[in-house]
Parts: structure tokens; C-alpha cells; sequence
């Protein structure tokens, strides 16, 4: 069983924090907002970092416009020069540029797989649950959009070789088929994305201006959002809205963990793991799961 | 393929000759709809039909399905097509729910046969298992690439235009000067939202799915968001915001932090003119939720983009003249919403409804397709309603 720690700011401390951690890999970048993107230098000092320490180095890539491909072409640049790595793409523009660097290996990130077990309102029956159920579609909110072969086959024409997926129970039973397919699989832990933007709801509700601007306050707050009388709850961190997924011994056994390539701790102010100790904490909690 | 690329070599040429001012482009469900927004100017409409096998029980947000957005029948797109061609206007085929299963492809396939056979002059497709569709039936019709596949820089653009797409649909977040960027650089045209659907959050990203809400939790919002405007959605509910900090948690108000919709795009839409964008578009093929017949709230809405585009297009409009025309049509559109609002309590004999006018709800709140990113409108308060009575 596989960890990666995955850093959510160019916090150099939180990232040393990743590499002297047990996890095996470490993920360095920004996956949700475009204005978090690290800077060459940043991303030069973190890749020399994490290879000091020894771990597996990942760049997680978000939703770009126009001008943050420019600054990522630079950055894609130098980890080609540096060899086969993996870099998280969330953008099918950043597909089509990582066709031109035959080292580094695209892995779909959350925002290319389409999930429908995302939505919050599915674990508490989606409308009209029974309907469904008699003609035999339930399942079909269970799926990823990659478990339709003519898709994965498409991505993996264009050289993808790896997906992240979320900690959502009644997806599991359909993980194997991406496995069986040739995909390796990253689950993420604990947080499921359920809804993303890019007027930014951190950004907007602590009164920025505007993102070029942004003194990024998400780099240490977050909130919980609770509407107490539709019994919701969500996490909002960044530019993203998250559900909270706690692992439990239950939903390991129905996990083909086998099968899993890694599983993603994100470094977050939602999960207060900003810690070496934080992140061992959680591996060990999982590998205890199994036995 | 090769079809589709000198396609777009020939829209590519035409484009750097002149400018052209966008087509309008208008969401139907049913034939009386499409024949009030093809009187009102569209240039183009598209549809969904409730489909036939297990994808008609299936639905994420507004693709093929049964809810009330889809046209009900392949006969009605039939007559829909028949109508529109008879008037010179395009009819787009909707396909595109970011999704696609073994169980749901028989009646995609379906969907996609019977559409082009009607004669439909495009499919809207939004996942490249349902692209392997379409490339699989061999259909030869243009294709555009929905906005679920969130297009945001002109590298998308381009590795969608080399998979056969001659026109995308931007993302709703982007800015002015991010479309100009990209259609500068774009052999494929390029489509924008300006009017109605300007969600909070990236449209393929959100989970929130309104139509799979259990009824419960529907009721409940559309009762929380009631006065806020003419248009609810679960983004708009209000929450306790609780700082998360390691010593514990504070809490830090009550809003609707994820609010950030948008209706209205007159004030900008000269900036896409001059940007060369292809085509505008409105969205709504739900609006009968607000009360309005079929097509009417649509048909309002082309109305007033096509009086505007018209003045745009006159070698002798000058900024002034536009200003002032704006601020008129903003004007017609409360009449001819008032309007709407009259017709329906009429239908309905008699009662209220309360309406928010264009002023204090699209200008005041700011809530402009094209205003600033980080533009928080729930945080301008005490909007005037008016009642209408019957």
C-alpha cells in the first residue's frame, strides 16, 4: 500500500513536512486554482527537495486559461529535462501540450473524470431513487466516466497512463475494470470535490478584489458550511467545495485496495494535516484498517 | 474528418475577411417555443429529445433524458427542424452529458441516428466516449464541443479542433480579454454564453446536480431562495460559515457564499463583437419553471440581443448611441418580463407574483456574465421587488 502526500500551496515548510513523512511519493503543485500555481523557481527548489529526500516526485497541473499555460510550458520545460515524471492534468489543454514531452507521463486529475457519486444529495437517495432502481439505471451513478472501454481508450491514445479517483464507497466495485484496462489508480482520501469555481468563493466572500491580486488567504483558512435545517454540510477551501469522506473498515474490505496504485493525502486546513506527524497519523490509520 | 478540417480552414478565411457580428443562438423544448424564438431572431436553436432505452430514466444537468428540457419527441425535433429550415435558422442536436456507459450507449446511438436523419445541422457533444459514438456511426455533420469540456485556453481549442470540432463553447468563467486571446489564436469558432446561465461554479465540475435533487431538499431551497431574484439554485442557499482554525472553529456569518450567478451580458456584448466571437448564446430551455409559456422568456431575451446586434452592425453606431440604447432595452426587457408575468396570472385567473427589475437585480447586484471574478453580489443587500397583481 502506496501514500502520497499531496502539498496544496508552494509552502516550502509543508513540504518538508511531506518529504520527512513515511508517505512514498509527494505531489507539488496546485490542482484547483490557477492563480496557486507555483513558480519555476518554486517548483525547481520543491523538485530538488523531494528528490534530496529521496521520495517520488508527481506535478499536479489545475484548470488553466491562456496565460497560466505559458508559465506551465516553462515549468514542463525543466521536469522533462529532469526524466520520467508524472504530471497530474486537469485540463485538456495541458493534455495537448504534454504531447510534446514524450517524458512526462499525463495522469487524469479529478476535474477530467467525470464521478456522479460526487453529488451530495446521492447518498441520501437522489430524486425519484425507486424509479431508477426499476429500470436499472442505479448503478450508472456509481460509475466513473472511464468505465466506458472507447474513453479510457481515448486517453490512453494520448499517452495517459495513471487516473485520481475519490474515496466514494459505492464507486469501488467498478475501480477494477480501470485497473484491468491498464490504468493505475490514486484515490484520494477524505475530501471529495463537489463543486469548483473560478470566482473564487474564498476569494469573494474575505472581500478580494480580483485574482491578480489575490493575497491567497486560502494558503492557511478554510470553512466548514453548514445549512443545519437541509442537514448540509461542506468544506470550502480555495476555489473548491468539498464533502468530507471518512475511511472505515467496511469500505476498505469493499476496496480491490490491491489494485490501487496510491492513495492521496491532501495537506489541507480542512484535514489539519500540515504535519510529518499528521500525515504518519493517517497512514498508519489506514494500514491498521486492513489488519 | 477531412471534411470537418476544410470546414474549418473556410470558417477560419471568412472570419479574418470581416467582422462578423455573432449568431444568436436559442434553447427550445417544444415546437411553440421554437417557432416564438425563431420570430424573435435566433439564428440558431438547440434541443434535447427525451430518448428512447435506459438513457431516458438517466440525467446529470440538461443533456438527453427525460426532464422537461428535451423536446418530448423525435417527431416534434422533426417539426421543429422543418420550421427552423424553412425560416434559414440551424438546429443543434444536444448530446452532451459529460458521461457515457454501456448501458446508456444503445440510446445515445439512437439519439444521434434519428437526429441527423431529421436533418439536424449539428451535434452539441460534451465526452469523448460519445465522440467515439458519433465517430463510429460515421454521421457527417459539424460538431461542437459543449462547454462540459470546459475550454479555457487555445491549447483545448486546438486539440479539440484536431479531433473534428469546428466550434467550441467557451467555459462561462472567462474573462473579456481571455476570449479575445483565444479566438485570436482559434481555427475553429468560438461560442460564449451572455445570457441566463452564468453559474457559480464550472459547469462539468458541479455536483450539484439540479435535477436529481430529492424533493425534499428542492422545496426546501427554492422556499430559502425566494426573493432573491427570479432564478434559485442550490449554489444560492445560505450557509453558517465556521472558520476551521487548530485550536477549534469560529463562526464567522451567515450568506450564501457560493453565489455568484450571473444573467446578463448587454453592456458587454460589443466587447465580443469586436472580439470576433461566432455566436452568443441564451440559455433556459427550463424557463417555463418562472412561469412563462414555451419559448416566451427566450424569445424576450433574443428580442432585445437582436435589436442590440443590429445597432451594433450599423457602420453609423457610435459608443454613445449603444449607451443609450442599452439603457433603453434594459427598459423594454422589464416591460416585456412584466408582461410575461401579466400573461401568466391571466392564464392562471388572477393572483401576484413578485418581480425584481432589471436594475436592482442584473445592474445593482452586478451580476454581469463578464463583471469581475471575484464579484460577491449576495453581499449587496435590500433589493426592491415589485408585486404584480392581477
Amino acid at each position: 500500500m502506496k501514500f502520497s502526500a499531496q502539498t496544496t500551496t508552494s509552502d516550502i515548510a509543508m513540504l518538508r513536512e511531506a518529504i520527512s513523512s513515511s508517505c512514498d511519493k509527494v505531489r507539488f503543485g496546485s490542482e484547483f486554482c490557477e492563480w496557486k500555481i507555483p513558480s519555476l523557481t518554486e517548483l525547481e527548489k520543491a523538485y530538488a527537495l523531494v528528490k534530496d529526500g529521496e521520495k517520488d516526485f508527481a506535478y499536479v497541473t489545475p484548470r488553466v486559461s491562456d496565460s497560466s499555460v505559458k508559465k506551465l510550458v516553462k515549468q514542463l520545460d525543466f521536469l522533462n529535462r529532469e526524466g520520467k515524471i508524472p504530471v497530474v492534468i486537469n485540463d485538456l489543454g495541458i493534455l495537448n501540450v504534454l504531447g510534446r514531452y514524450p517524458n512526462l507521463i499525463p495522469h487524469l486529475g479529478r476535474q477530467l473524470v467525470h464521478m456522479p457519486a460526487r453529488c451530495p444529495w446521492l447518498k441520501r437517495g437522489i430524486k425519484d431513487a425507486l424509479f431508477e432502481k426499476v429500470h436499472g439505471i442505479e448503478e450508472e451513478y456509481s460509475k466513473t466516466s472511464l468505465n466506458y472501454a472507447p474513453t479510457i481508450r481515448f486517453f490512453q491514445e494520448h499517452g495517459v497512463r495513471g487516473v485520481d479517483l475519490d474515496w466514494i464507497p459505492r464507486c469501488f466495485p467498478y475501480y477494477g475494470f480501470l485497473v484491468k484496462a491498464g490504468l493505475n489508480l490514486s484515490v484520494h482520501l477524505q475530501l471529495v470535490p463537489v463543486t469548483l469555481t473560478r470566482k473564487c468563493h474564498t476569494a469573494r466572500f474575505l472581500g478580494e478584489i480580483a485574482p491578480e491580486t489575490c493575497s491567497k488567504p486560502c494558503n492557511i483558512r478554510a470553512f466548514r458550511l453548514r445549512n443545519d435545517r437541509l442537514e448540509l454540510e461542506f468544506f470550502l477551501h480555495e476555489n473548491a467545495v468539498f464533502r468530507f469522506a471518512e475511511p472505515s473498515r467496511k469500505d476498505m474490505e469493499e476496496l480491490p485496495r490491491n489494485d490501487i496504485g496510491e492513495f492521496v493525502i491532501t495537506m489541507s486546513p480542512i484535514t489539519r494535516i500540515r504535519t510529518q506527524e499528521k500525515i504518519d497519523e493517517l497512514i498508519l490509520h489506514m494500514k491498521s484498517l486492513i489488519s | 474528418m477531412a471534411r470537418t478540417s476544410s470546414r474549418n480552414r473556410e470558417s477560419n478565411q471568412n472570419r479574418k475577411k470581416t467582422r462578423r457580428i455573432p449568431k444568436i443562438l436559442a434553447p427550445v423544448n417544444s415546437f411553440e417555443g421554437a417557432v416564438k424564438v425563431i420570430d424573435a431572431g435566433a439564428d440558431e436553436i438547440y434541443c434535447g429529445v427525451v430518448m428512447s432505452g435506459k438513457g431516458r430514466y438517466f440525467g446529470l444537468y440538461r443533456g438527453p433524458g427525460a426532464s422537461p428540457a428535451q423536446l418530448p419527441s423525435y417527431d416534434d425535433l422533426g417539426r421543429v427542424v422543418q420550421h427552423a429550415h424553412s425560416h434559414g435558422v440551424k438546429v443543434v442536436l444536444v448530446a452532451n452529458e459529460p458521461f457515457m456507459s454501456d448501458e446508456l450507449q444503445e440510446g445515445v446511438r439512437n439519439h444521434i441516428r434519428v437526429g441527423v436523419d431529421k436533418g439536424v445541422d449539428a451535434l452539441m457533444i460534451g465526452d469523448m466516449g460519445v465522440l467515439s459514438i458519433v465517430r463510429d456511426l460515421g454521421v457527417d455533420v459539424p460538431l461542437i464541443a459543449s462547454t462540459y469540456f470546459v475550454s479555457m485556453n487555445s491549447e483545448a481549442i486546438d486539440f479539440l479542433g484536431k479531433l473534428g470540432f469546428s466550434r467550441v463553447v467557451l467555459e462561462r468563467h472567462l474573462t473579456l480579454n481571455e476570449i479575445s486571446e483565444i479566438v485570436k489564436h482559434s481555427k475553429v469558432d468560438i461560442e460564449v454564453f451572455c445570457h441566463y446561465g452564468g453559474c457559480s461554479n464550472i459547469n462539468a465540475s458541479c455536483y450539484f446536480y439540479h435535477l436529481r435533487m430529492p424533493d425534499r431538499i428542492k422545496r426546501e431551497w427554492q422556499m430559502m431562495t425566494r426573493g432573491l431574484g427570479r432564478h434559485t439554485a442550490p449554489c444560492t442557499i445560505l450557509y453558517d460559515v465556521y472558520e476551521i482554525a487548530d485550536s477549534g472553529e469560529r463562526r464567522c456569518g451567515n450568506a450564501p457564499v457560493m453565489d455568484a450567478l450571473t444573467y446578463c451580458s448587454l453592456c458587454h456584448i460589443q466587447a465580443l463583437v469586436q472580439a470576433g466571437v461566432a455566436g452568443i448564446k441564451i440559455v433556459g430551455r427550463l424557463r417555463q419553471w418562472h412561469g412563462y409559456g414555451p419559448g416566451r422568456g427566450v424569445a424576450a431575451d433574443v428580442k432585445i440581443y437582436r435589436k442590440l446586434l443590429g445597432l451594433i452592425g450599423k457602420p453609423s453606431a457610435r459608443p454613445e448611441s449603444i449607451r443609450v440604447a442599452i439603457s433603453s432595452l434594459r427598459e423594454e426587457y422589464d416591460y416585456l418580463m412584466i408582461e410575461e408575468c401579466r400573461r401568466t396570472l391571466r392564464a392562471q385567473g388572477g393572483g401576484a407574483v413578485k418581480y425584481l427589475p432589471f436594475y436592482e437585480f442584473y445592474c445593482r447586484q452586478k451580476r454581469c456574465i463578464f463583471s469581475s471574478l471575484f464579484n460577491a453580489p449576495y453581499k449587496e443587500h435590500d433589493l426592491k421587488s415589485r408585486e404584480i397583481r392581477l
